[in-house]
Formats: C-alpha cells, sequence, structure tokens
C-alpha cells in the first residue's frame, strides 16, 4: 500500500477500536460507582502503526499485540481482511516506559522493542550492553552492534551463534535468542586494534527501536573530525544506566587492553573521565553508546578502570566512524 | 608562549609514545586539555613508573601524566 492508504486505513482502525473505550470511559467518569473495577477492554491491548511493505517505497498496517484473547484474534482477522493481508503483526508482550533517567535494572530485563542499552551477550557469555541499531551494508539488513567480547567472545565464537537479550548473567536463555552473530572484527596480537566489535543479524520477529536511546532521546551517528578532549557526554548502558561524562582524552594512542585471551594494544581511542564517585561506566557496560550533548553518536565503550582517578574512572571507547567502517555498516 | 596547534600536539605525541613505548608502565599516550584549556600530550601509566624522568614538555607542547591502573574489558 502507498503511505496514505496506509494512515486513511489506520485512521479508520483506530476509530473502531477506541471509539468504544473512550465512550465507555466517558460513561463511567459521569457516573461513577464506588468500588467499581476499572473495565479494561482487550483491544486496549492493541497498538496501531505503519510498518515497511514488502517493496521498496510500500507500507502496511502495524499491529502490536499486548495481550492474548479471542476477541483480539477477531480483530486482528477483520484488519489482515481490511488490509488485504497487507499487515504485519507482533506480539510485544507488556512494555515499559524508560523515564528521564532509566533504572538500569529495567535494561536487565527483556526488552521488546530492543533498545540500546540493554543487556545482551553471546550465548556462552555473560552480560554486555546493545550499543547501536545499524544497516549492514551488503545484506540490508538491522545488526546489533556491540562490543566482540560481548557477541563473538572476543573472536572465539563461530558466525550463526547465537545472542540472547537479555545476556546470561541477567536471565537469559533459549527462549530469549533475538540474533545471531554475524561478523566481529578479529583482533592482531602483533600491531595496534582500532576497534572491539561485533554485528549480530535480528530475528525477523524481533521488534526493534531505532536510534532511540533510553533517557536521553533520538541520536544520529555522525562521522565528526578532529574529535576533541573536553567534549561533554553521556551513555546508556546495563549496569549502570545512564551516565556522564567528559572526554578527557582523544586519538589515544597504544593503549594496553587486559583481555582474558591476551593483552591487545590499541590505536586512536576516545577516553572518557565520570565524576568523582560515579564513574562513567563499569562491568557490563561494555558496547554502550558514547553520545555527546548534541544527540550525536560517537563512540562504542568496550573497557576502563571504574576505579581509577579517585573513583571518577576512566572508560576508553573505540570511534564511532571506525566501527562502522570496520564493520561495513551504514546507520539505521 | 604560542598556543599548541592540533598538529604539533599530534608530533608532540607521536615523540613521546616513542620515548617511552618500551616501559612495562606505559599504557599510552592521546591528546588531552591542560588545567589552561590549551592541548596537551596525555600520558597513562599503569602505575607511577619507576627509574625513569617522565617528559614535561616537548617543544611548546605541555606534557602530562596519570595513573590509571589496569584497564580490562567492561563484560560483566
Amino acid at each position: 500500500m502507498k503511505i496514505e492508504s496506509v494512515r486513511d486505513l489506520k485512521l479508520e482502525l483506530a476509530l473502531e477500536v477506541f471509539a468504544p473505550i473512550a465512550n465507555d470511559v466517558l460513561a463511567r467518569a459521569l457516573k461513577p460507582k464506588l468500588g467499581a473495577v476499572p473495565f479494561v477492554s482487550p483491544l486496549q491491548r492493541v497498538a496501531l502503526g505503519i510498518a515497511r511493505g514488502t517493496a521498496a517505497s510500500e507500507f502496511s498496517i502495524a499491529v502490536r499485540l499486548q495481550g492474548r484473547s479471542a476477541l483480539l484474534n477477531a480483530f486482528v482477522d477483520r484488519i489482515v481482511a481490511k488490509a488485504r493481508h497487507e499487515v504485519d503483526v507482533g506480539f510485544v508482550g507488556r512494555v515499559r516506559a524508560f523515564d528521564v533517567s532509566p533504572d538500569a535494572s529495567a535494561l536487565r530485563t527483556a526488552c521488546r522493542p530492543l533498545v540500546i542499552g540493554c543487556s545482551l551477550a553471546h550465548v556462552a557469555s555473560t552480560a554486555g550492553t546493545l550499543g547501536l541499531i545499524a544497516r549492514h551494508r551488503k545484506t540490508g539488513r538491522p545488526v546489533l552492534v556491540s562490543n566482540s567480547h560481548i557477541l563473538a567472545q572476543a573472536g572465539q565464537a563461530k558466525i550463526g551463534d547465537g545472542i540472547t537479550q537479555p545476556g546470561r548473567l541477567d536471565g537469559g536463555g533459549p527462549d530469549d535468542h533475538v540474533a545471531a552473530l554475524l561478523d566481529f572484527a578479529p583482533f592482531k596480537i602483533a600491531g595496534a586494534n582500532l576497534i572491539d566489535a561485533a554485528i549480530a543479524m535480528v530475528d525477523d520477529r524481533i521488534d526493534i527501536s531505532l536510534n532511540q536511546v533510553p533517557g536521553i532521546g533520538a541520536v544520529t551517528v555522525t562521522g565528526e573530525e578532529p574529535l576533541l578532549p573536553g567534549k561533554k557526554v553521556m551513555k546508556v548502558g546495563r549496569t549502570t544506566g545512564l551516565t556522564h561524562g567528559e572526554i578527557t582524552a582523544t586519538e589515544l594512542d597504544d593503549i594496553v587492553v587486559d583481555y582474558d585471551v591476551g593483552s591487545m594494544v590499541f590505536d586512536n581511542q576516545i577516553e572518557i573521565t565520570g565524576l568523582p564517585g560515579a564513574p562513567f561506566s563499569n562491568a557490563g557496560d561494555s558496547g554502550s553508546l558514547v553520545v555527546d550533548e548534541k544527540m550525536q553518536a560517537i563512540g562504542l565503550v568496550f573497557c576502563g578502570n571504574p576505579n581509577a582517578k579517585d573513583g571518577a574512572g576512566v572508560s576508553y571507547a573505540n570511534h564511532l566512524p571506525s566501527v562502522m567502517a570496520g564493520l561495513d555498516l551504514i546507520p539505521g | 608562549m604560542d598556543k599548541p596547534t592540533l598538529d604539533e600536539v599530534r608530533d608532540a605525541k607521536s615523540a613521546v609514545i616513542r620515548q617511552l613505548k618500551s616501559h612495562g608502565d606505559f599504557l599510552g599516550a592521546g591528546i588531552g586539555r591542560g588545567e589552561d584549556g590549551q592541548l596537551v600530550v596525555q600520558v597513562n601509566w599503569r602505575a607511577t613508573p619507576a627509574g625513569i624522568t617522565q617528559p614535561e614538555r616537548v617543544g611548546n607542547v605541555v606534557v602530562t601524566h596519570q595513573v590509571v591502573g589496569a584497564i580490562k574489558p567492561l563484560r560483566k
């Protein structure tokens, strides 16, 4: 369907769904009954939107279900018939609003749609953070971007391995499979690395939230050069949630990072210092997207020492343009 | 003294890395900012280095030093 047709149909369906509910709420407000249990229509468990169609420049009705009932099934059947099967139906379950200061514990639960900052990991790993949802240039598919040591066991994993959200340490199991490992930047033992990054192809049935960082808002991916120290930045991560810091060094070369598989050298990294007693990142925040005050995404946290600098800690991030180029990505 | 340009700081950083790279506690050098807001070379150390004189300046570029301890990946 063309976008105008989808919008018209969505409006028609929305009136059908919400008018009876609005009438009921109004009636109860005008004639309140003491102790009455609020009525919740099963149709309040449905959300309507616009999804991509099967062909370029085509669109379909998006139906997102937050409950299961015979009434909902019948309603969906009616939508499918009215839209002549140009419908994208998905069950999203109950969803939670992230407020201005997202509770990090919420990021360690199952987050659908997938949001930047949530817990995830390779099936055999522990837990890290989803940094970005980008598009893989070669396949055109949306991919999850995080560190290699989160998604690819620091290069020890096999392409196609499962990724769970949340990560195993946060209770993620086989039912929480959301993606499959697609590619990673292999570590150089001799010489300097630029990125610790990997990507995973999102399962078709999994909804994603592109470029929206809980507690921060919509971000853009930038290739700003040169990046200079002094810039204020923020991030949302699985362990510490939303934190703020300042870039204290750029173009950092010859930094040595102690991995389980051995020490690796990195060039052209970004150093970020947190606030006293509130480090910018901690264990579990690997993969977090670094965003500046102009809402531009500039880096991917991968290592650090939260105890350095009297508790302000130091965190190190890969340059996002290096990650995008190294894994053949374009903004989502 | 003239404010150093970005290219001068980059050149100074390369010189500092060449000088310190072989030290076991050296953890890299980058471009930082001094208290006066000017660009400086910032050197990171795993621990306070013993047995060497830490450079304080390369030409008109100030060199600062900080101990950051061991740097590890932030996986939980």
